[in-house]
């Protein structure tokens, strides 16, 4: 075994195909128990296996994690810097990987610590909740279709982006099912409409028009919805001035 | 691929979401069988993918990590405080310098579903912590969980503090090394070396069914 003398940025050993230690530098010395000359002794048990299928590839330059036995610890975890010459000697060179790790184990034993104090009753409780949320969404704009050619849909209550997401998403796949010239679109029982919210709405009834090729008609507005339909110009993209039974008798007549 | 693969996939990923949609597929099986069939595998798995140089300890520490919200999910529909002031008493802890405590967690909680009072100590717990809190509260079952071959010698250290307790608990050691060690002889006074969950739901049966002596024979 032989010390080399010169200086590496990293501990170097290079061992040969059987494990035996052929030089080492300065180091690596410090850091590892080389009395033995044999790379077996610095490996823990667990990382053995590693090793062994590192010299199954022999040839194949490579970095990996591997726990070894320091002089001041019994398992502490390397990135290990392989490469072989052609007689299968491995040349290898040692950066510790703990410190890297540390801040997200930290990370990790808070949440860990959060879990325990998890009253997971109130959890399902909470997720039934949203689920319940999510249905009475769905809910809230039906897709009825009144003839082949006529689709209404009805909105209620609040107008949340993530109502409009979950109804637009139903009626895409209801429209492209069908014909539908005329797609009337009624905020009779709207209460509040929000800014993400309207801004869906407007993306929804662009996407109705697209699929369908037809006509989209916002019906049943009230005189507290115009400024927030006017602030985002919705008579550009649609009509907006009619009750459904006025919008009814017309495509009647 | 199976359970186990699926499962590890999922965990590595660190979606705690989609692995508790995983696991709620299998809600017609017991808590023991999901432990022993999908997430003892699923963690061995991850081990295997180590070894193979296909992911990191960071990695890992992710997957135990969501791991841990399946385990902590999947006690709690079971876990209620023992209203009997007469049940039998367990701690766990993992051997000092052990981290890896996914196994003791699901055997705390199968002693925790048979209506057993439960202590989890979790990882890294000194032997002389282990003893204080073993001689204030006198358990009847203490579980200890070995992982890295090196903490070994631990063991007898472990196991023969134990034996002065005036209540001579029955000690129970798990962990990887089960399989790939004769533990009894790295142990102080005959521990029961637990290799599989079904081994230990049985055992805690019958403990509950025939009295202390009859189980540990």
């Amino acid at each position: 075994m032989q010390l080399i003398d010169f200086e590496l940025p990293l501990p170097f050993l290079k061992a040969n195909n059987t494990g035996q230690i052929i030089s080492y530098s300065y180091q690596a010395e410090e850091i590892f128990d080389l009395s033995q000359g044999v790379l077996l002794n610095l490996i823990d048990e667990g990382s053995i296996k590693k090793f062994e299928n590192a010299r199954a590839i022999a040839g194949k330059n490579m970095c990996f994690e591997a726990n070894l036995k320091t002089k001041t610890s019994q398992i502490t975890l390397f990135d290990v810097y392989i490469t072989w010459d052609h007689e299968h000697n491995a040349y290898m060179q040692f950066a510790v990987k703990e410190k890297d790790n540390e801040r997200l184990f930290e990370k990790l034993q808070e949440l860990q610590n959060r879990l325990a104090a998890t009253d997971f009753e109130l959890y399902e409780k909470k997720e039934m909740l949203e689920r319940t949320l999510l249905r009475l969404d769905e809910l809230s704009g039906p897709f009825i279709p009144l003839s082949n050619s006529i689709a209404y849909i009805p909105l209620f209550g609040d107008i949340t982006q993530e109502k409009i997401s979950i109804i637009s998403e139903r009626c895409y796949h209801a429209v492209s099912n069908g014909e539908y010239s005329l797609n009337l679109i009624d905020v009779t029982s709207v209460g509040y409409i929000y800014d993400d919210g309207v801004l869906k709405l407007k993306e929804m009834i662009k996407g109705l028009r697209l699929i369908t090729g037809g006509e989209v008609k916002l019906i049943g507005m009230s005189p507290k919805h115009t400024p927030i339909f006017h602030k985002y110009n919705f008579e550009s993209i649609v009509e907006t001035n009619h009750s459904l039974s006025k919008v009814l008798n017309m495509s009647v007549s | 691929m199976s359970k186990g693969e699926e499962l590890a996939g999922i965990l590595l990923k660190g979606s705690v979401t989609d692995a508790w949609d995983y696991i709620e597929k299998y809600n017609h099986l017991s808590n023991l069988e999901i432990y022993q069939d999908i997430i003892t595998p699923a963690m061995i798995y991850v081990g295997q993918l180590w070894e193979n140089f296909e992911i990191t300890v960071a990695d890992e520490h992710l997957a135990s990590g969501v791991c841990d919200f399946i385990l902590a999910r999947l006690a709690s529909k079971y876990k209620s405080k023992s209203e009997d002031h007469d049940a039998p008493k367990a701690m766990f802890l993992c051997l000092e310098g052990e981290q890896h405590n996914v196994g003791l967690k699901m055997t705390a909680s199968l002693f925790e579903e048979k209506k057993w009072d439960v202590k989890f100590f979790g990882a890294n717990l000194p032997v002389q912590y282990a003893l204080k809190a073993a001689k204030e509260w006198e358990p009847d079952v203490i579980g200890l969980s070995v992982s890295i071959a090196t903490h070994l010698p631990k063991l007898k250290e472990y196991t023969e503090v134990f034996t002065y307790l005036p209540k001579k608990p029955t000690i129970l050691v798990g962990g990887r090394l089960t399989s790939m060690y004769n533990l009894q002889t790295f142990a102080a006074n005959n521990p029961l070396i637990i290799t599989n969950l079904y081994e230990l739901n049985e055992w805690i049966s019958n403990y509950q069914m025939e009295g202390r002596t009859n189980a540990i024979n």
